[in-house]
């Protein structure tokens, strides 16, 4: 599991580390600064709130997120009071997991003010509204959210399953059709040639969307 | 028919029959005693009378023995009755004027030569009094024998079996999923601290059982997560090779969207098993209708693509007091049911009153309506839901105290749930 992370985060051009044991990344934590930490609960020497909570002792600014196959709402309160930014239950899609991983370093990288740049696209984030050259295009919810999600997997293909879920949220029943996601594409891509932006959402055959210059 | 009131019915049909048969019996038998004894006095009279007879010389003897024995008489008689007969009459009783029933005995003597008709009497007024006496007051026990077995029987029966009663009530409020262990009335009756004893340790099986079998749901869906994970990870990244073709492309869609039915399923099992393990205690106070808004705009590309109308109509609801995920897994599974099961141009009806929920949608009916809540029970081979929705709103609604209940009528399929009994 830890291998496929690191696989998907580098082709990103992350730098990964990996520590399997809660010893081992003790001392990763007090060598080095990360910009951010995915945590496993469940570790085969220590609970990984542990490392969380010396992590805040010692006053340390990396992002946690906090990765938990229990799924159980107590772990996510006790880790996100402990300070953690994120809870990822598993099972997740790695493209959701990028996507999240980027959030996180960029709200510890901008401190707040937060704007994310591709070439003629300039997202911001606290606005939640998309400029191409300079000129905004109105899109709804849904569509800035794909197009947010698609953004922070540059380079790689988000399937279709992955787009799914993060639209529907957790909560949602998913309905084992993707039509909705057809059509908000549709009515993305449509806005974004209007604003004369090249199109750099590929479809991927019938697998998924890549978003390449 | 009650054990007791059968028992009871056996005895009272032969203590009655009993009653009947044995009465007159009874009456005869002590009768036909009396007469034999009578008959032995009157023999006894006879040969006192002859000890007597070699004394009596002259008429006026005998005529004076006559008076002073009223119940002998002598008659002269043609011939000499060579035996005795006993007889049953009624004879005039000169002194107290009524005819009354005696027993006579004839029998022949020759007084002087010549022969003389004896006939000795007995009143048997006395006898039948007595005979009548003692029947009515042998009856009368016999009945108040009757009696009082059937009352003591009753209530014996009554206090006897009030453990088995007990045991009974408690084996009926048992619930497996509810309570864990059962615990039986003593008694100090051995039969029933046996059955008391055998329940018991039924119970405990079964609870064992019941454990176990929950766990294992649990614990298998918990483990496949893992493995789950890694096959949708390393899918998804076998998606990012460059130059994939379409085949390969092709072939990894359709395993992802395999694993994501697993994946659902998974997560709807674990749900499942964890309602039924009680996980979700602490309840909050919650907007039923706050709920339901939410739910239904997560929807809204749903119900627009089907080309659904939503029928709202929520009415100003007090709080729910329950567990906030329950309730929110329990009106998002609804609403995705009906939205799922709406007919394309259909209407989806959501009402809510202070105590009440109605979900109804437009639909074929089912063909098997008494499975609808059962885990992996399908009506249609299309839908692809995970089978386990409907199973997961019916465990909330008995974790939560809620009412659920189903029926067609219209062509409209409705779910009503009562949230009364949550408030009690």
């Amino acid at each position: 599991m830890a291998k496929s992370m690191v696989q998907y985060l580098r082709q990103e051009s992350y730098v990964c580390e990996v520590a399997y044991t809660a010893s081992d990344a003790e001392e990763k934590i007090m060598l080095h600064e990360y910009d951010c930490i995915l945590l496993d609960i469940t570790l085969p020497d220590g609970n990984g709130l542990k490392i969380l909570e010396k992590l805040k002792k010692e006053r340390k600014l990396e992002g946690v997120i906090i990765i938990s196959a229990k799924n159980s709402l107590e772990d996510k309160i006790q880790g996100l009071n402990l300070g953690a930014d994120d809870y990822l239950p598993k099972p997740f899609h790695l493209a959701e997991l990028g996507a999240r991983v980027s959030a996180v370093i960029r709200r510890k990288r901008f401190e707040g003010n937060n704007t994310l740049k591709f070439h003629e696209i300039e997202v911001d984030l606290l606005g939640k509204s998309i400029r191409v050259n300079e000129k905004m295009i109105d899109l709804t919810r849904k569509e800035y959210d794909l197009i947010l999600f698609l953004m922070s997997n540059k380079n790689r293909v988000v399937t279709k399953n992955a787009i799914a879920e993060h639209l529907s949220g957790d909560d949602a029943e998913v309905f084992d059709n993707f039509d909705f996601i057809y059509a908000h594409m549709k009515n993305l891509k449509k806005k974004l040639t209007e604003a004369l932006c090249p199109d750099y959402i590929k479809t991927i055959y019938g697998l998924g969307y890549k978003f390449e210059a | 028919m009650k054990l007791l009131t059968r028992t009871v019915r056996n005895y009272v049909l032969f203590s009655a029959l009993l009653l009947l048969i044995s009465t007159p019996l009874f009456y005869f038998s002590i009768q036909w005693l009396f007469v034999k004894k009578i008959d032995r006095e009157l023999r006894s009279h006879k040969s006192e009378f002859h000890e007597l007879l070699p004394l009596l010389k002259t008429e006026s003897e005998m005529n004076f023995f006559g008076l002073m024995n009223d119940e002998l008489l002598l008659k002269e008689s043609l011939y000499l009755m060579q035996n005795d007969s006993f007889l049953t009459a009624d004879i005039f009783n000169a002194k107290e004027n009524v005819i009354q029933p005696y027993r006579v005995l004839r029998t022949g003597v020759i007084i002087q030569g010549k022969p003389y008709q004896l006939q000795i009497q007995e009143s048997m007024v006395n006898t039948g009094e007595l005979i009548g006496a003692i029947v009515a007051i042998q009856v009368s026990l016999i009945a108040l024998l009757l009696l009082g077995f059937v009352l003591i029987n009753r209530k014996l029966s009554n206090t006897i079996w009030q453990p088995f009663y007990n045991i009974l009530d408690k084996l009926k409020q048992y619930q497996i999923d509810k309570n864990n262990s059962i615990s039986l009335p003593q008694s100090s009756t051995a039969e029933f601290r046996d059955l008391s004893l055998a329940i018991s340790q039924l119970v405990k099986r079964n609870v064992e059982v019941f454990q176990i079998q929950k766990e294992f749901t649990e614990n298998a869906a918990h483990e496949l997560q893992t493995p789950l994970a890694i096959c949708r990870s390393k899918l998804e990244l076998l998606a990012q090779t460059k130059d994939l073709t379409q085949e390969q492309a092709d072939l990894v869609e359709s395993l992802l969207d395999a694993m994501d039915r697993i994946t659902r399923l998974n997560k709807d099992l674990l749900l499942l098993s964890k309602i039924e393990n009680r996980q979700f205690l602490e309840t909050e106070e919650i907007e039923v209708k706050t709920v339901i808004t939410k739910c239904l705009e997560i929807y809204r590309h749903k119900v627009q693509e089907k080309d659904l109308i939503v029928k709202l109509s929520l009415k100003e609801t007090s709080p729910l007091k329950a567990n906030t995920i329950l309730v929110e897994v329990f009106i998002n599974n609804i609403i995705s049911n009906a939205i799922r099961h709406a007919n394309k141009g259909g209407t989806v009806t959501v009402e809510s009153t202070k105590s009440s929920l109605t979900v109804s949608n437009s639909g074929h009916p089912l063909e098997r309506p008494e499975k609808i809540f059962e885990r992996f029970h399908r009506e249609s081979t299309t839908t692809v839901g995970s089978g386990l929705g409907l199973s997961i709103v019916k465990k909330i609604c008995e974790v939560a105290g809620f009412k659920i209940s189903y029926d067609y009528g219209s062509s409209t399929h409705h779910f009503k749930i009562l949230f009364t009994e949550a408030a009690s």
